[in-house]
């Protein structure tokens, strides 16, 4: 399904401040796979996801999406099968236009007729239907801009865009660290009943280890560009919240960034 | 009554060029500083062919002449990377000499004897009415016309597909390109679109005035933007407003825009060498006024509530 091979993404290159934000990465996922990534600031977590997605350029290596060699994709072209959701709930939504509108957009990814009209009467109800799965009344709002959405809503919202158009590969860069713990876990369980619905494989990078271990069937912990530690299904089953700490100890001694709730 | 027609008239045609202002600078947020070449672009090749009698073409070639000029600023900012300012400012300086190509290095053209879309309405000049006449009334009909279909048009097409997919641009471009759309591409249609409409204006505003200057265009950007300005300060109170509205709401401020720069022209001892500071302290006036009858609006309101 998804196949990183010794990935390398090197910032600043040849100065003072070079960084090796990625070094090295081989990852492979199945069809259906959830995979959790722990690691401190400054790992590379992002990065990964970044050049999964297009957004830096990378130095060597190769990215397969369904056996498709796509590391030199232009973002806008990858977007069609990869759905993102970033931390920052203001970065997925457009504020100016309606919940309706929103949706609409990302209705037929990149697959619209360009002058028919953008929200149809007849997708409303389908889009109402999939609102009505977040459990937040959006549904009575569609003609609302999203701009007067609270964040968790919005977060919601972008998540279900997302996933609209189910696609091959959904990716979420601490999707809940901005919210309050009570919408965090609502919008997380809503992301766990999403993606085993339609069965997406997803990628989901926390810093919250409960949540690590809770949510997914794999899990990876990056350290300086690396995957220092992998846990498939069977592992990741045996694993606890102590181990992963004294494991994470034993290598590193920033264990002070993680919440352990 | 025959200055409140002109002020009408040529209010609307403004308002025309300020929604393609509009277009670029609120729908696509971003200022786009072609509009003071594009719309002399536009007023040459009107009045070029307005030479030939040709002012309907005249009207459709500048339409088309526009929408390339914005599609080189586009292309300017978008695939090789120049600031959007600076690239707006490029495309109109090159103009500069574009349209004294088109005109043959003439810096101004009469069209007195020539065709234009008004002429047909020419003999309609001796019949009085209402203290002007019927010429000008029909003039104003067929302008208000001009500007309720198009804005028909850019309404519906800001409701397609495309139209949706432009606005996200101007609204929150990592969203777009992560609903699989080239925000480049959809930059440079809005810069099209923006120009072609500020074109239009200029091949309108040189056929209802019979007359080319090469200086027609200078300061139509801060005009358009008063427009925009006075609009919203004046009608726009809510904060969500269907978009049709908010087109007509510029061409209302462009109208107003023109209504009080002939009020001020009109006062004793100010002459055309003062209009640019007058449109200037007017746009200062219109985002000042309301920012300060908001805040006193808001400070009685506590001052009652204080008191309860």
């Amino acid at each position: 399904m998804l196949d990183i091979i010794n990935l390398k993404v090197i910032f600043n290159e040849n100065t003072v401040d070079e960084k090796r934000a990625l070094d090295g990465i081989d990852l492979h996922l199945d069809e259906g796979d959830f995979l959790t990534v722990i690691g401190s600031n400054g790992a590379g977590k992002s990065t990964l996801l970044n050049s999964i997605l297009g957004l830096v350029e990378t130095k060597s290596g190769e990215i397969r999406l369904d056996n498709e060699i796509i590391t030199n994709k232009p973002s806008h072209k990858r977007a069609r099968s990869i759905g993102v959701v970033f931390q920052n709930p203001l970065l997925g939504t457009a504020p100016n236009m309606t919940i309706e509108e929103n949706l609409a957009l990302v209705r037929a990814k990149g697959k619209w007729s360009m002058f028919a009209r953008g929200t149809k009467k007849k997708n409303r109800d389908s889009l109402k239907e999939s609102l009505k799965e977040l459990n937040l009344n959006l549904e009575d709002r569609l003609d609302a801009n999203v701009g007067l959405l609270s964040g968790g809503e919005r977060q919601a919202l972008t998540l279900l865009m997302a996933t609209l158009e189910s696609p091959k590969l959904l990716l979420l860069d601490e999707h809940t660290a901005a919210l309050d713990p009570n919408t965090a876990q609502t919008i997380l369980s809503l992301t766990e009943k999403i993606v085993t619905e339609k069965k997406i494989t997803t990628i989901m990078i926390t810093h919250n280890v409960k949540d690590a271990l809770k949510y997914g069937n794999k899990l990876i912990l990056m350290n300086n560009g690396k995957i220092m530690l992998s846990f498939d299904e069977q592992a990741k089953k045996e694993l606890t919240i102590d181990k992963i700490l004294s494991l994470y100890n034993n290598d590193l001694s920033d264990t002070q960034i993680f919440t352990n709730k | 009554m025959s200055l409140i027609m002109t002020c009408l008239q040529i209010g609307l045609v403004f308002g025309l060029m300020s929604l393609g202002v509009f277009i670029s600078f609120k729908i696509l947020d971003t200022p786009d500083l072609t509009v003071d070449g594009s719309f002399t672009l536009g007023a040459s090749i009107s009045a070029i062919l307005c030479l030939h009698n040709l002012p309907i073409l005249g009207l459709l070639i500048s339409l088309f002449a526009g929408a390339i000029a914005g599609i080189i600023t586009g292309i300017l900012h978008t695939k090789l990377k120049i600031q959007v300012v600076l690239a707006g400012i490029l495309t109109m300086t090159a103009l500069y000499s574009v349209n004294f190509w088109i005109t043959g290095r003439k810096s101004s053209i009469t069209l007195y004897n020539n065709k234009t879309i008004f002429s047909f309405l020419s003999s309609l000049k001796q019949i009085e009415f209402l203290g002007t006449n019927l010429k000008e009334v029909f003039s104003l009909l067929l302008i208000i016309g001009i500007l309720v279909c198009i804005i028909l048009i850019i309404n519906y097409f800001f409701k397609t597909n495309l139209g949706m997919a432009i606005r996200a641009t101007g609204d929150n471009e990592a969203m777009v390109r992560a609903s699989s759309i080239n925000t480049d591409t959809m930059k440079i249609i809005s810069f099209a679109l923006a120009n072609a409409l500020v074109a239009f204006g200029g091949a309108l505003y040189v056929q209802h005035l019979s007359n080319y200057d090469s200086q027609y265009g200078v300061g139509m950007m801060v005009i358009g933007l008063a427009a925009i300005i006075i609009g919203e300060a004046i009608f726009k109170h809510k904060k969500q407003m269907k978009l049709g509205k908010i087109f007509i709401i510029v061409v209302l401020g462009a109208i107003i825009y023109q209504i009080i720069f002939m009020l001020a022209l009109l006062i004793d001892g100010i002459n055309p060498i003062d209009i640019k500071i007058i449109t200037a302290l007017i746009i200062v006036l219109s985002v000042y006024v309301p920012q300060v009858s908001k805040s006193i609006k808001k400070k009685r309101e506590r001052r009652r509530n204080n008191l309860c």
